[in-house]
């Protein structure tokens, strides 16, 4: 009788809870240590050793999305990560969030962004839905949608004035996921990744009035527009 | 006629120049090597602001795209047209700033005078005289006007009533006979237009 191995677990879940715990710890440290009475624990300074073994953990699972997003960039010897290439993966879903999430964080960092929590979870539901509705759509519009569905879906979380503040004119967050997939849509060598990604976020914060209106509209037809012109400008 | 006198490495590409010229990344490395080699030739800092350079690439995109003649018999002309379009976008926003005066230009040269100006005019020359050398195996000189200090006078004085002298200024560097009416038109599509005959399914 043949035996089939059983299906890894999904480690999503788990990376998903650590970042969270990691960010509200960061974000919320000193209120929880003045909220959280210390003084009743058994153990002096748990608080302090509870937030560095998340962060470590944390770090750890960084790292794993980090390498699942390099496998991505890899799949293809010729260019990055793209929309068809990733919708042609076995587990669309999981690329897409991962690499995502990594290009997400490496743009946030690049406005100068640090401290706010994706969630990988949310941007694997987007995924998932527009694929279900809209399989076969060109990409400009497919990534108009994905766009819409990533700011629908509150993929980044915790953006304070301050963070706001970066890119005057939009939403930041409306800017951080244009630029993503500008970049996905983006016919480039390997090798100039990290180049194009940066130069999306440029043209992002550059075209920062036009993102705006294209997300306000009803229809995702604008955005498409907008990435149908500048894709081939990265 | 003269050579342009700061170096004119740009950075590598497979792809040709006037199609990697019109992508962000290749625009922006090319532009922070021209300026970095620009630095140490006059012997003085500059500081990019990359949000302002984003914003101009994006601008003269635009404006590149829009006037793009369909007839092939204008290329040569619109390449220097869409050069004079690039210098106006940089200074109209201007994204250099010097942090430290040039210690190497002599006291009198358009270097000195307005180094900012200067190097975003030789880096939009540079970028021309590659692309036509690509394009046409012609690569253009400067004119001996860029020497005269009078011309840098008037370039930096206008432009800050109208951006668009500076597409007529570049033609002047070119040694061509700058359109000083209508700089920022680009003359020959419009020339076209105007002259092409009227559809007959138009006439009332």
């Amino acid at each position: 009788m043949p035996h089939r191995l059983p299906q890894p677990p999904d480690a999503m879940p788990l990376r998903e809870a650590l970042r969270a715990m990691r960010h509200m710890l960061r974000k919320g440290g000193e209120t929880l240590i003045d909220t959280i009475p210390v003084a009743d624990l058994p153990v002096p300074g748990l608080a302090g050793a509870v937030l560095h073994q998340v962060e470590a953990l944390a770090r750890g699972v960084d790292h794993v999305t980090s390498g699942m997003a390099k496998l991505v960039l890899g799949a293809s010897e010729q260019r990055g990560p793209s929309l068809p290439g990733i919708a042609g993966l076995d587990a669309p879903d999981a690329a897409f969030a991962a690499a995502c999430y990594a290009a997400l964080r490496a743009v946030l960092s690049h406005l100068g962004v640090a401290n706010v929590f994706l969630s990988e979870a949310a941007i694997r539901h987007a995924y998932l839905a527009v694929m279900a509705d809209h399989p076969d759509d060109a990409e400009p519009l497919l990534a108009a949608r994905l766009t819409l569905a990533l700011l629908r879906g509150h993929v980044i979380r915790g953006l304070t004035a301050v963070d706001a503040a970066h890119v005057p004119g939009a939403g930041l967050d409306q800017v951080a996921i244009f630029a993503v997939m500008l970049w996905l849509q983006t016919d480039r060598p390997e090798g100039e990744d990290i180049a194009a990604l940066d130069a999306a976020t440029d043209m992002a914060v550059a075209l920062c009035g036009d993102i705006s209106r294209a997300c306000a509209a009803e229809t995702p037809v604008a955005l498409a527009a907008l990435f149908k012109e500048f894709a081939p400008r990265v | 006629m003269s050579d342009l006198s700061l170096p004119a490495d740009l950075p590598p590409t497979n792809e040709p120049l006037r199609i990697a010229v019109r992508r962000m990344r290749w625009f922006k490395a090319a532009f922070q090597k021209y300026v970095d080699a620009a630095a140490a030739e006059l012997g003085c800092q500059f500081q990019i602001d990359q949000a302002k350079l984003a914003d101009d690439f994006v601008r003269w995109l635009r404006a590149v795209e829009a006037q793009k003649p369909s007839d092939k018999a204008a290329r040569r002309e619109y390449f220097e047209f869409a050069a004079g379009l690039m210098l106006r976008e940089l200074t109209a926003t201007m994204p250099l700033t010097l942090l430290s005066p040039p210690t190497r230009a002599a006291p009198e040269s358009a270097a000195a005078f307005w180094p900012e100006g200067y190097v975003c005019t030789l880096f939009c020359l540079t970028i021309h005289a590659a692309a036509m050398e690509q394009e046409f195996r012609s690569r253009p000189d400067a004119s001996p006007d860029i020497a005269d200090l009078r011309h840098w006078w008037s370039f930096r004085e206008n432009i800050a009533e109208d951006g668009s002298f500076s597409v007529g200024f570049l033609q002047l560097l070119l040694g061509h006979q700058p359109d000083w009416v209508m700089p920022g038109t680009f003359r020959t599509k419009l020339q076209r237009q105007l002259v092409r005959p009227t559809d007959p399914s138009h006439d009332v």
